[in-house]
């Protein structure tokens, strides 16, 4: 289990490493501005100078991304299965959902701003809105590819809809499911940082999207990296947690979890 | 020769046409004894699984009748070419699953699956998960969750088709086996003449385009029990169904 771990962490481990050498390498060599590009030790002086600050703003962030996420995975799952149930509600609605997905999220931005008002709730929403799709979608093709001999079964058993759905239906679907699962939770960062842009607060209680525009206005490039670091980080231990929970969820069964 | 049983289903003059024009049977007519094993034989095409459907409720005729002994629906069973287990519960949640959909209690409908899991010889496959299990032991699992409901009709649609044929001749012995055991009326829809003419009291040969039945054999052997494969009573009847079936085929090639 470790050793597999340890497997599987260690291409990713030795790629970053490689690059952030090579992009220490680059600056000692063309020794672009600070301002452009700092150096990789400019930026962990930053991070570590202003930890006090960075640290508390990420994990905000991090709460509006994960609060966000949870929402859309449960919209994303209801809505994915009530269109799979009904084939008039699907052809109705799922074009108008797909088209709805091509909005970009930054142009609906001040309209949540208007409708949650400033502060983190702008960001959940914003989180939820661009990480719905990918579940609802999942969560339909996950449905309607259930095996038509079990739904048999399921009929010689005179199953009820709601038997169907818990006992057959969604189990089938789970693999998609976590699929959509996995990819809304990196998506949920992005959206929680777009909130943040339009709709924070700066002062005490700064998520980091506030500080990124704030360290860019003061041209503390070094700051802005840090920051983006830190985001990246919140997105990967969601995306960490979304997909250790799929494991353990299919890893019994499941060819996908070998 | 003990007295004919009673039928417990009766077709009559049976024709269905589905909705883009097949016409999967056409005036096909037999009685299935109560309490006795049926099997049906024919080339794939002409209409068994059409008409099994029709004796569990799953589909109803175009025209003519399905009338049951008594006029109620007898609780029926089915079991599938493919073992259709779910992947993600165990063997024995798998064979409960009928019990779990019409609402027995956790604990019963355990009792009940354990009870059976031990009579198809899986008692220590249980825990297992189906990907776990071979075919013919996933096929006995099969077997055993229509059997959990002890429905007074089994029907099986081709259930060991897929299987090696030592494997499915000691699923073959297991399933007379239990049919003495619990003495449900059975319909076994089978292509190998040989499976038939072993299982069936009665054999129904049907013949494709439109499907209909051709002919009925009674093969009352006194006992089946593996040793009857190797004997001339059994080449005899094995060979004139064999027959029955070339002169259906004879016969379709007349008329096209
Ligand atoms: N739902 C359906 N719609 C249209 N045609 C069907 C349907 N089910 C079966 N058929 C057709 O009816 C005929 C008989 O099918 P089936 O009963 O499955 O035959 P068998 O089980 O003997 O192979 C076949 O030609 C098949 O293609
Ligand atoms: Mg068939």
């Amino acid at each position: 289990m470790i050793a597999r771990l340890l497997r599987a962490a260690l291409p990713p481990a030795i790629v970053v490493i490689a690059l952030v050498a090579a992009w220490d390498i680059a600056v000692r060599l063309m020794q672009p501005s600070e301002y452009l590009v700092p150096a990789p030790l400019a930026v962990a002086r930053a991070f570590l100078e202003q930890r006090a600050e960075l640290v508390p703003a990420a994990l905000r962030t991090a709460g509006s991304a994960a609060a966000g996420f949870a929402i859309a995975a449960a919209a994303g799952v209801l809505a994915g299965s009530v269109l799979a149930a009904s084939r008039f509600l699907m052809r109705g609605l799922y074009p108008l959902a797909t088209l709805l997905q091509m909005v970009p999220l930054v142009a609906i931005a001040p309209i949540l701003v208007i409708w949650c008002g400033y502060g983190p709730r702008t960001s959940v929403a914003s989180a939820a809105i661009v990480s719905v799709f990918p579940v609802l979608a999942a969560t339909l093709d996950g449905m309607r590819s259930t095996d038509p001999g079990l739904a048999e079964l399921f009929g010689v058993c005179r199953a009820s809809r709601l038997q169907r759905w818990w006992k057959l239906e969604l189990p089938w679907a789970l693999p998609s499911i976590v699929t959509g699962l996995r990819i809304a939770a990196g998506l949920s960062v992005i959206g929680a940082i777009v909130g943040e842009f339009v709709g924070a607060f700066a002062g005490d209680a700064s998520p980091i999207g506030i500080i990124i525009l704030s360290a860019m206005r003061e041209n503390r490039t070094d700051l802005v990296f840090a920051s983006v670091a830190l985001a990246a980080a919140a997105g990967f231990a969601l995306f960490g947690l979304v997909s250790l929970l799929g494991w353990a969820l299919l890893r019994r069964w499941h060819a996908s979890a070998g | 020769m003990a007295a004919p049983a009673p039928p417990l289903i009766e077709v009559t003059d049976v024709g269905r046409t589905f909705a883009d024009g097949t016409r999967a049977l056409a005036g096909a007519s037999l009685m299935v004894p109560a309490g006795a094993i049926t099997a049906l034989v024919g080339p794939s095409g002409c209409g068994k699984t059409t008409l099994l459907r029709m004796m569990g409720g799953l589909d109803a005729p175009t025209s003519g009748a399905v009338r049951f002994a008594g006029g109620a629906r007898p609780r029926a069973a089915f079991a599938f070419q493919e073992p259709r287990l779910l992947p993600w519960r165990s063997v024995v949640s798998n064979v409960a699953l009928p019990l779990e959909l019409a609402g027995v209690p956790r604990g019963e409908r355990r009792a009940r699956a354990e009870r059976i899991l031990d009579r198809v010889q899986l008692a220590g496959a249980g825990r297992k998960l189906p990907g776990q299990l071979s075919g013919g032991m996933r096929m006995r699992a099969s077997i055993a969750r229509a059997l959990v409901t002890e429905p007074e009709l089994l029907l099986l649609d081709e259930p060991f088709g897929a299987l090696d044929e030592i494997t499915r001749q000691a699923l073959d012995d297991l399933l007379l086996a239990l049919w003495g055991e619990f003495g449900m009326t059975v319909v076994v829809v089978t292509h190998s003449i040989v499976e038939a003419a072993y299982l069936g009291r009665q054999v129904v040969v049907m013949a494709p385009a439109p499907g209909r039945v051709v002919g009925c054999i009674k093969p009352g052997f006194a006992s089946r029990t593996p040793a009857l494969r190797a004997t001339p009573e059994f080449a005899a009847s094995t060979a004139s169904l064999l027959q029955m079936l070339a002169q259906s085929m004879v016969r379709e090639k007349g008329a096209a």
